[in-house]
């Protein structure tokens, strides 16, 4: 290379690094391979810059600079005789720059030199590109993927919540799973499983989830959540099929509503340990289009744990799905945990998602929860302002009457401007304080500031000020507003 | 006094249609309400002042249970009445031994004698309130005086207000509690003690009440 050698030895070497630079695994081997393929052989230092910045240097007397832009040089050239740069492009676009330097002891580069370093560029160059592009659409599809994978569920009060979440493949798959807060301290549960495996079902899980948790919002029954969905999967995902359970469970009243779209069946485990296999309404599939849903309701006692899967807890190969659930049903008779079972499944080599989600029903006790319809007429706010107290007091809460009692009044007031309709008031107790006011009037409050000349639209304004947390959703037949505080 | 005159009476017309719902109701009311501790809590108060064979009215006795039922088995002579044939049948199956007659409370006269003690559990309710009013002093007036009367209602601020109750149409009607207990003096009684119970329904077609039970005692006059 320095002009010693034979030519077809000086070839051989540099083919050898060419292919070591082109066969490497990540572009910061190829850096890696192409500074120790220049130094010392060619030069007394080099380094592999990109955006600027030094990826690798080999660089014992510091003659190279920490950060070189490249100063858009297009081929490699001597800067002075001594240093050289070279650099490195792929498809006409620059991916970064190498620096050689020769110290003072050593003759300057020579048209050689020049040569043998664009070549050793050009693989290197193509390594770095490929390998930030694979690298930038993993990123992509990762962000995408943990975009669309459910998070942990909620903390809410009346149950306990346990999960397992294994996609086959990947990061997400076709199985989702989600627990939404509905108004009234209830909690819709939901696990749906796509056909099929993989990115294709993902995407088509990532609608269906969304669509699930927008028809959720809108406090739709069970069968009309279900119904719709249906409907949407025609025009979201044609040609695809869903099966898909979705339960409410109200801690107050104790009781899960659950529908099934040919859906495997939920399992039921009574706090006395019995198991029962759930049969909720046989149901076709999501995306047939134009099926009537139905749902069954089931008492939640207290201690008992509803279990929605999909059909990866339960399918073995070779053996019947019905089986399968009844050893599940067996598994969790006898006292398994949701972790043991799902461990079991996991351990063995699948090609399916495995989702299950375990529902501890705790319940809410009732004296915890005091309701009252009220006709909306100009007195009504000050005897809601009386219910609070009253209530307030006789649950030990005194400290937290006047904010509560303002509060409830100003949620009041705004129901009775806006119905003629009775209102519903319901206070509850868990960790919070939550007050909820419902009326028939299906459009939601805008929280606004006040101007100093208004008279109107206080009274949100004071509520997003005071509460600790409020919002409001849309119930079957109305809306409701509520706020929670922290109980001191 | 007014003369009833057919179908036409809006009264009657207002009565079968709140029969027709709870005809519809019919064995689901006690599924949905399978808890009656505050129900049985007041029958027992009154039984305990009661001598056996005592007069028992039970205005709006629904299934029977666990009102009737509870004074049949201590010993009460139980006369039940109610506004729904379907319910009705259902107390002479729960309780044979009372006696259970289709009679709206404001018809009540001394035709069924004088009664000891009288429970209108959950059942003025359906009333308006004017009738609720009017209501309270026909039992006033069938009632021994010094007689025990026991009530129950929900805890509503509402008037005659069309409400789904286990997905029937029916008209409801209640109030606050220190307006129940204004109504309850002025119709005569004095307030002896009062309950109240938080009460979650065992189904999801009913929301949670607050129940409210009063007991009474009807003036000596």
């Amino acid at each position: 290379m320095s002009g010693d050698g034979e030519p077809s030895c000086v070839l051989s070497h540099v083919s050898g690094i060419v292919r070591a630079i082109g066969e490497s695994r990540s572009p910061e081997e190829a850096t890696r391979l192409l500074c120790e393929a220049l130094v010392p052989r060619l030069a007394d230092a080099a380094a592999v810059y990109v955006d600027g910045a030094a990826w690798h240097r080999v660089d014992p007397q510091g003659r190279l600079p920490p950060c070189w832009a490249g100063d858009g040089i297009r081929e490699a050239a001597l800067l002075d005789g001594r240093l050289l740069a070279v650099p490195l492009r792929a498809y006409g676009k620059a991916v970064g720059c190498a620096l050689l330097a020769r110290g003072p002891g050593r003759s300057p580069f020579g048209e050689a030199h020049v040569l043998a370093a664009g070549q050793f560029a050009v693989p290197a160059a193509l390594t770095l590109f490929h390998g930030r592009r694979d690298r930038r659409q993993d990123e992509t599809l990762e962000t995408l993927q943990r975009g669309m994978r459910p998070g942990d569920p909620p903390e809410l009060p009346g149950l306990e919540i346990a999960y397992r979440y294994e996609p086959a493949a990947e990061r997400v798959g076709g199985d989702w799973y989600d627990v939404i807060p509905l108004p009234g301290s209830r909690v819709a549960l939901v696990v749906g499983d796509v056909m099929g495996h993989g990115l294709a079902a993902a995407a088509v899980m990532g609608q269906l989830r969304t669509a699930v948790q927008t028809l959720a919002s809108l406090d739709l029954p069970a069968e009309q959540v279900l119904h719709s969905l249906d409907e949407m999967a025609q025009r979201l995902a044609a040609q695809t099929l869903t099966t898909c359970v979705y339960c409410v469970y109200d801690p107050v009243l104790r009781r899960c509503t659950i529908a099934s779209a040919g859906h495997l069946p939920p399992i039921l485990l009574g706090a006395d340990g019995k198991a029962e296999l759930l049969s909720p309404p046989r149901c076709p599939p999501i995306g047939l289009g134009r099926t009537p849903f139905e749902t069954m309701e089931i008492a939640a006692e207290d201690g008992s744990m509803l279990v929605l899967y999909t059909d990866g807890l339960v399918e073995e190969r070779g053996q019947d799905i019905g089986q399968s659930v009844e050893s599940l049903r067996l598994g969790l008779a006898n006292g398994a945990s949701i972790e043991e079972l799902s461990d079991d499944v996991l351990s063995a080599t699948r090609d399916d998602d495995v989702t299950v989600l375990a529902i501890r029903f705790r319940g809410i006790p009732s004296e915890h929860v005091a309701q009252w319809l009220l006709e909306p007429q100009p007195t009504t706010p000050g005897r809601v302002r009386g219910l609070v107290r009253r209530t307030l007091d006789s649950w030990g809460l005194t400290s937290m009457i006047p904010v509560a009692e303002l509060l409830a009044g100003e949620l009041v007031t705004n129901a009775v401007r806006h119905t003629q309709r009775p209102i519903t008031i319901r206070l509850l107790r868990t960790d919070h304080l939550l007050c909820e006011v419902s009326d028939d009037d299906h459009r939601l409050p805008v929280v606004r500031e006040p101007g100093p000349l208004d008279e109107d639209g206080r009274g949100l304004y004071l509520v997003s000020q005071l509460a600790e947390h409020w919002g409001t959703s849309r119930v079957a037949g109305g809306k409701t507003v509520w706020f929670s505080l922290a109980i001191p | 006094m007014t003369i009833e005159s057919g179908p036409d009476n809006p009264r009657q017309e207002y009565r079968a249609i709140q029969a027709e719902a709870f005809n519809r109701i019919g064995g689901r009311y006690d599924e949905a309400f399978p808890h009656k501790e505050g129900q049985l809590a007041a029958g027992e108060w009154l039984i305990k002042q009661l001598k056996p064979g005592a007069r028992v009215l039970d205005v709006g006795c629904g299934t029977g249970a666990p009102t009737a039922q509870q004074f049949a088995e201590a010993g009460c002579e139980v006369t039940g009445i109610d506004i729904s044939p379907v319910m009705l049948d259902l107390a002479r199956k729960n309780v044979p031994t009372g006696t259970f007659l289709e009679r709206d409370v404001l018809d009540l006269d001394d035709s069924l004698g004088v009664f000891d003690a009288v429970t209108a559990f959950f059942s003025l309710l359906m009333l308006p309130r004017a009738e609720i009013e009017q209501a309270l002093r026909r039992i006033h007036a069938v009632l021994a005086p010094g007689g025990l009367f026991s009530l129950s209602m929900v805890e509503i601020d509402l008037d005659d207000v069309p409400f789904q109750f286990l997905g029937a149409p029916v008209r409801v009607t209640g109030y606050l509690r220190d307006e129940l207990r204004e109504i309850i003096e002025a119709a005569g009684f004095g307030v002896l003690s009062e309950n109240h119970l938080s009460y979650a329904p065992a189904t999801t077609q009913a929301p949670p009440e607050i129940q409210l039970f009063v007991n009474c005692r009807r003036d000596q006059f």
